[in-house]
């Protein structure tokens, strides 16, 4: 053959290649590019916030697990204290529509199911182990959780959870890929009421840990988080901060953009992403009604996908 | 023998030559054949076999099975070969196309009446498929059908299930635009007390977050929103936002987000939730009517699956809220309907209840026996709710005593199963 003819050729199957791949690359994002949705039988939850003080005397969490499907599911669960760092697991067996729920201070022990005391502040993942290959077999389950304390707060909120989008075995890497499960959220939006410095201080908090975690060899992940905030007029504020595993912080504390008197409305949009790593996080709205405080868990609408991956031991 | 092997094989090299000399013309020549004709010629030479491998010939099937309706035998598959017969149906069609200009004529009527016809007929049938209670009479064990509304995404339509400003209780609602455009908001409250709405607009910059007491509404001559106070004594209800898109894209309508908090002045205790949201699933523009059929905009949830805390005797008692998904506010007919209740302890037993409301209900977990702790034997259940003529919007307020008696209140928002159709209907 001659040079010309091969070199067309050659051009020709890398043009060919090229629209292809772009293609399937603008089909895969449209697709897939789309933040988990929730309320919905899921495969792997996720709680972003446990608490624990005083052994439970002074701050404890309730775990609620709901089996939504009419078979018995095996849960692997796992939880993230934030300060190691690092996971203990232990098991989960629910029978058919079965409801578990049980004191993080204390545990549980219940048949198959042993669940250890915890002591710290941290977070929660549960993923479930099928006993065939079905995706209905995975998306089975939900659950929620109330962290209440000694002062009369509580919040409670759901847990956040991924489908199971293709048939196949629970392997120890969780791909939040869009192909394997749903993805991890790209933006999370809050509506949050502005804290007010003055005495008594009415602070919200923010809770946020990253989607991505390797607990197999502990390689902990840290992530900035750019916030973008926006006032009822339109106006823009923006702030970042690092997260490594887990964080738990003031509104106040992060930023003044927070503050009524910065933020100059009542009540603000918050926008946050991760850089490094796509994130999960919740917000604890914290607002006076003399005499008493009102607490209440404030939990994101999601906008975009982005992978991610949790490797569990 | 030779020079006969020979002649033989000169004579072949050249047939092969000569033919080989015919082709390569020809392929020089292949721009001039018309293929479509060859590839048509072979198809219906390939289907009066019966073996059709060009998937354009799809069309003549679709061409046989009009013949039924033509009054023509639909057996005879010699009918459905013969090719003449079909195209002198073809021919036939042609006049049906030419009065286009009768049907742009009656293309102008359907704008001004034709539409309401149109809405309110295919929203009841579908809603129709009422009870059918699941196997073995249990609604817990069935599989819901349809699909639920995905929900914490950007939506086209909101449903606040529990607003409250009876003092000293109030809610802060709170909105939030996740666009970069303006957008406009359709809302209306309910009153539980005697079903009636209360109307109004709100207009939201881009990526603009609003928030109200629902007690004393709020003014913004600027943005030309303006929000009446639910009641000016206060009362409960809920409250359904749609957005009013300027533009007919699916990107115009999902774009909002909301939660309310309920909160008492005097103890603290508060319920905060996100607003359930339904997208929009086809283009086209805001018509007043929401239809939740899976089609237009996301179908209502079948089924609200709760994990509740059972009830102890001399404890606080938690409270289930129902609204139903469908309502015709411009008719003000409220929603009747039996709400059937299915509780599953930790030890799978299931027990039943169920009760009958109109356009609102708030039940407090004292009333039904089957959950109390004694009753059920465990601290938690699985509850599972199913409205019988319409589905329903819910929220569980979860109420327990925690360190020291101290009395906790949250709310408890539900998993979502199956889906079914509904059509709000606004004024």
């Amino acid at each position: 053959m001659q040079p010309d003819f091969l070199l067309r050729m050659v051009r020709r199957t890398t043009l060919i290649a090229r629209l292809v791949a772009i293609l399937t690359l603008g089909w895969c994002q449209g697709a897939f590019a789309d933040a988990p949705p929730q309320r919905l039988p899921s495969a792997v939850i996720i709680y972003p916030l446990i608490v624990v003080e005083g052994n439970g005397a002074v701050t404890d969490t309730r775990v609620e697990l709901v089996n939504l499907s009419n078979r018995a599911v095996n849960l692997g669960c796992i939880y993230v204290p934030a300060d190691f760092c690092s996971g203990f697991d232990f098991h989960v067996v629910l029978t058919p529509n079965q409801p578990i729920s049980w004191l993080a201070s204390r545990g549980t022990f219940n048949g198959f199911t042993a669940v250890p005391p915890f002591s710290s502040t941290g977070e929660l993942k549960c993923i479930v182990e099928p006993d065939e290959e079905s995706i209905a077999a995975h998306n089975t389950v939900q659950g929620r959780a109330a962290v209440f304390g000694i002062d009369g707060q509580t919040i409670g909120y759901s847990a956040v959870g991924f489908l199971r989008l293709t048939d196949g075995p629970l392997t120890n890497e969780i791909d939040l890929d869009g192909v394997t499960y749903t993805q991890c959220p790209d933006e999370q939006h809050f509506i949050f009421l502005a804290s007010d410095p003055t005495s008594p201080p009415t602070e919200s908090e923010l809770v946020i840990a990253p989607c991505t975690e390797d607990l197999e060899n502990l390689n902990t992940t840290t992530t900035v988080v750019q916030i973008k905030v926006i006032n009822e007029f339109e106006e823009q504020f923006s702030a970042s901060i690092s997260v490594t595993c887990f964080l738990r912080r003031n509104l106040d504390d992060i930023s003044h953009i927070f503050t009524r008197s910065v933020l100059g409305s009542d009540t603000g949009h918050l926008v946050l992403r991760g850089v490094q790593s796509p994130v999960l996080a919740m917000v604890v709205d914290r607002f006076l009604t003399p005499p008493a405080p009102a607490t209440a868990g404030n939990e994101p609408a999601l906008r975009g996908g982005r992978s991610a991956q949790i490797r569990i031991p | 023998m030779r020079g006969r092997s020979s002649m033989k094989t000169l004579l072949i090299t050249a047939g092969l030559l000569a033919a080989m000399s015919v082709g390569g013309a020809s392929a020089a020549r292949a721009q001039s054949i018309d293929w479509t004709n060859l590839m048509r010629a072979l198809g219906n030479a390939l289907h009066s076999w019966r073996i059709s491998p060009f998937p354009n010939r799809t069309p003549t099937a679709v061409q046989a099975t009009r013949m039924p309706a033509a009054g023509t035998s639909t057996r005879a598959p010699t009918v459905t070969r013969t090719l003449p017969p079909t195209r002198t149906e073809t021919a036939t069609r042609v006049p049906t196309r030419t009065p286009p200009a009768t049907r742009t004529a009656t293309a102008t009527r359907t704008a001004t009446n034709t539409r309401p016809a149109t809405f309110t007929a295919t929203p009841r049938p579908t809603s129709t498929p009422i009870p059918t209670a699941g196997s073995e009479g249990q609604i817990a064990f069935d599989t819901a059908e349809g699909v639920p509304p995905q929900q914490k995404l950007a939506s086209a339509f909101l449903v606040f299930p529990y607003i409250d400003t009876t003092a000293p209780v109030d809610t802060r609602i709170e909105l939030m635009n996740m666009s970069n455009e303006q957008i406009s908001l359709q809302c209306f409250y309910v009153r539980q007390s005697d079903c009636v709405e209360i109307g109004f607009f709100v207009s939201l910059t881009a990526n603009q977050p609003l928030s109200w007491s629902a007690f004393e509404g709020t003014s913004n001559p600027l943005t030309g929103t303006s929000v009446p106070p639910l009641d000016t004594f206060g009362a409960i209800g809920e409250l359904k936002c749609a957005v009013d898109a300027s533009r007919p894209d699916l990107s115009a309508h999902n774009v909002l987000q909301g939660r309310a908090l309920v909160f008492d002045k005097n103890t603290g205790e508060t319920v905060g939730y996100g607003a359930i949201g339904f997208q929009r699933l086809s283009p086209g523009s805001y018509t007043h009517i929401v239809e939740l059929d899976g089609f237009t905009y996301e179908s209502c949830p079948d089924r609200l699956h709760f994990q509740v805390l059972s009830n102890q005797t001399g404890g606080p008692s938690s409270t289930l809220i129902a609204v139903p998904c469908a309502e015709d506010l411009l008719t003000q007919r409220p929603t009747e309907s039996v709400v059937q209740l299915a509780i599953v302890n930790e030890f799978e037993q299931v027990f039943s209840s169920s009760f009958r409301f109109s356009c609102f209900t708030a039940q407090s977990f004292s009333k039904f026996g089957t959950l109390k702790k004694s009753v059920l034997g465990t601290d938690t259940a699985h509850l599972v709710v199913r409205g019988v003529s319409s589905p329903l919007i819910g929220l569980v307020i979860d109420r327990f005593t925690g360190q020291g008696g101290t009395l906790h209140t949250t709310a408890n928002e539900p998993f979502l199963e199956g889906g079914r159709s509904a059509t709000v209907i606004f004024p």
